[in-house]
């Protein structure tokens, strides 16, 4: 291990309001929660120095919800782990339960929280993309109160996040879906677990025969940030899902993102296979 | 800092900086079947359990062992007899130079607990963030679905 | 039992135990091997290049043979023997003549020709074979290449330990799909980029598919019970079953490993 622990402090206060107080009177100060990112960079030898502050005693923020008037509220807390075991996501959110899957291994899934995968905002992550389809909001907190965003506006940049000092992340918010949507995720990556990704696609639609009512499409991996494809679910929206439409829509995706040459993959190989995906889910789970 | 965590079975205080990796605190401590293979989370050859659930300990810092209990390798066994994992380890040829295995066994403990009767699949996926470079996992899932039988 | 090759997982101790036990006409748990300090065994050479059960096993096995051949020609020990009276010759001996110590020396087998100092000639003896088969799917919209199934087949002279054996053809066929499929190494001027395990990217238990594996045995004459090496054997037959393979369901030929997804593409394309 190459980081000398005499930079950092790793503070644990005994509850929610004294975290978020310590990081209000600590600008600077980070909020610590699982670990399994921010250590990995520890090792590095590159976490930036100073207070980091322990969110183990925020029991509040870790669990699922489903409220009365439906959707679902996650705690930031919450590990991969808790959401791969819940059975209160089946009906409707499933494919968070895929995300939380192939996000590393049990080991990670274990102790790595979802709050802390939106918070690291590696444009590489799982859960973006599901996030983004199922039209996630963020309720972000602090000492001076709380606030909410639409998770698509959260990103602005390669790691730029709209969270601002003193501020983390404390619940996603998923709306209430209708019924008849179909889900499709598929995270490509180096290698079938411990992997990260190449490519990732996360999908829904709303049929209504061979009409597309609704559509959601989202991936991560091709560009600096997760993206919402929004073109790409224009040029779908309220038409006929035949072979012109899914020409159209893999058209507008593939204008719309800007993957790059990297140490994993190519831009090439990422814009192809985020057409492929687009066109298998247009073909195989639209189609029914 | 000074942690209290039961350590296999027995209660016990553990000194270090609050970000100190569990994986040297415990090595230094003298449970040295906590291997090092990576430093980077990627191997499992440093996983111990924390409230029975599998965790790299290269990863997890000594503060968030704050009242836990944890197990490592050397807790697996009692007194000297061995755990029927173990013993399938051994029976089946489920290690060659040991480095991933106290890892493995302690994946299998996790894995036996939440499936105690585990398809070949659900042993893939379970035992996915634990590398192996000498026997191919096959050998591993043998000693995993035969531990498995021993235990029902 | 004193020799240089050292254990590293793969069964050496097992195997000198057994193939010096087997020569003896004793239990293999009364071998004892002695840890490899080079200040205390002899140069057996190194734990390299197939050669420790072939080489090193054949001359455990003569130098074992040689002790039993002495305490028989010295008639303390007769054809068959319980252990116990193995353990009374053994004493027998030492205390009448001293310490009893059989050293065997590598000679190369008839008509074996090696120059060491122009590194020409046969460096063996024989040589260990197999077939290897692989099943393989394509993904098409990914490019993945995913082996479904893989069979090996080895002929080895004679399987000392067969779990061993299976073991390391097991484990030499893992690398080698690696290899195959996945272990790229990435070059920037000239420092290798992907030196860490997130980024060299080697398979996990979800990446490999069962792998069958069965030896056939023709003895070696010059090996123990007529053993060959298998190390290193696993490693050369996976890739080209796999690219074999991946030929059969493409038409593409393959022609540089590994054969990442990136790359079938572009072949695929071409």
């Amino acid at each position: 291990m190459t980081a000398s622990l005499a930079n950092y402090e790793l503070v644990t206060p005994d509850s929610l309001a004294e975290v978020l107080d310590d990081l209000a009177a600590h600008p600077g100060a980070r909020p610590f929660a699982g670990g399994t990112d921010l250590m990995v960079v520890l090792e590095a030898g590159h976490l930036p120095a100073g207070r980091y502050v322990s969110m183990a005693n925020c029991p509040q923020l870790r669990g699922m919800e489903r409220p009365v008037a439906g959707g679902l509220v996650i705690g930031a807390l919450t590990t991969f782990t808790e959401i791969r075991e819940s059975e209160a996501i089946d009906a409707g959110f499933g494919m968070l339960k895929q995300a939380a899957s192939d996000t590393g291994g049990v080991a990670t899934q274990n102790r790595g929280t979802i709050g802390g995968n939106i918070a690291n905002a590696s444009p590489a992550a799982d859960t973006p993309p599901v996030l983004i389809a199922y039209d996630a909001a963020l309720e972000l907190l602090s000492s001076a109160g709380s606030r909410r965003v639409p998770y698509a506006a959260f990103h602005r940049g390669y790691k730029e996040m709209d969270l601002q000092p003193g501020e983390i992340v404390a619940r996603i918010l998923l709306p209430a879906r209708g019924v008849g949507w179909r889900d499709h995720f598929r995270k490509v990556g180096t290698r079938r677990a411990q992997a990260i990704s190449k490519v990732c696609f996360a999908g829904s639609i709303l049929m209504d025969g061979a009409r597309i009512l609704d559509v959601r499409i989202a991936l991560g991996s091709v560009a600096p940030t997760v993206v919402r494809a929004t073109a790409a679910e224009a040029a779908l929206r309220g038409r006929t899902l035949d072979a012109q439409t899914v020409a159209a829509a893999i058209d507008a995706l593939t204008s719309a993102i800007a993957p790059i040459d990297d140490i994993r993959s190519t831009a090439r190989y990422r814009t192809r296979v985020a057409a492929n995906l687009l066109r298998e889910f247009l073909t195989q789970r639209a189609a029914g | 800092m000074r942690v209290a965590v039961t350590l296999n079975g027995r209660p016990l205080w553990l000194d270090g900086h609050p970000m100190a990796r569990l994986l040297d605190v415990l090595r230094a401590s003298g449970m040295t079947g906590t291997k090092e293979g990576c430093g980077e989370g990627e191997c499992g050859a440093c996983a111990v359990l924390l409230d029975g659930r599998l965790v790299n300990s290269c990863l997890t810092p000594l503060a968030h062992a704050e009242g836990m209990s944890i197990t490592t390798i050397e807790g697996v066994a009692t007194e000297s007899t061995l755990h029927a994992i173990q013993s399938a380890f051994l029976e089946c040829g489920g290690a060659q130079c040991g480095i991933c295995t106290p890892g493995m066994v302690l994946a299998a403990y996790e894995l036996l607990w939440r499936h105690p009767d585990p398809t070949e699949d659900q042993i893939r996926i379970a035992l996915a963030g634990n590398l192996c470079r000498c026997t191919g996992y096959m050998r591993i899932f043998a000693s995993v679905l035969e531990a498995a039988r021993k235990l029902r | 039992m004193l020799a240089a090759s050292t254990e590293i997982g793969q069964g050496t101790n097992t195997i000198f135990s057994q193939i010096a036990a087997d020569a003896l006409g004793i239990d293999p748990d009364d071998v004892e091997i002695a840890q490899p300090d080079t200040s205390v065994v002899p140069d057996s050479g190194p734990t390299v290049a197939s050669r420790t059960c072939m080489v090193v096993g054949k001359l455990v096995e003569s130098a074992a043979a040689g002790i039993r051949h002495t305490l028989v020609d010295a008639g303390f020990l007769t054809a068959v023997f319980t252990r116990a009276e193995f353990q009374i010759a053994c004493r027998r001996y030492v205390e009448t003549f001293g310490s009893l110590r059989s050293t065997s020396q590598y000679t190369p087998p008839p008509g074996l020709v090696w120059d060491d100092d122009k590194y020409l000639g046969d460096a063996y003896g024989t040589y260990g074979w197999a077939v290897y088969v692989a099943e393989v799917s394509v993904d098409t919209a990914t490019w993945e290449t995913r082996v479904d199934d893989f069979v090996a087949l080895q002929e080895v002279g004679k399987v000392i330990n067969p779990t061993l054996a299976t073991g390391q053809i097991e484990g030499g066929v893992a690398q080698g799909i690696g290899w195959a499929l996945y272990e790229d190494v990435v070059w920037r001027e000239g420092r290798m980029v992907n030196s860490q395990m997130t980024n060299y990217i080697m398979p996990t238990s979800m990446d490999l598919p069962g792998i069958r594996v069965y030896f056939e045995e023709t003895p070696y004459p010059y090996g123990p019970a007529g053993a060959k090496g298998i190390g290193e054997l696993p490693m050369d037959g996976p890739a080209p079953a796999i690219f074999n393979a991946v030929a059969n369901a493409t038409g593409v030929n393959v022609t540089r490993l590994p054969l990442t997804p990136e790359r079938l593409m572009d072949l695929m394309d071409a």
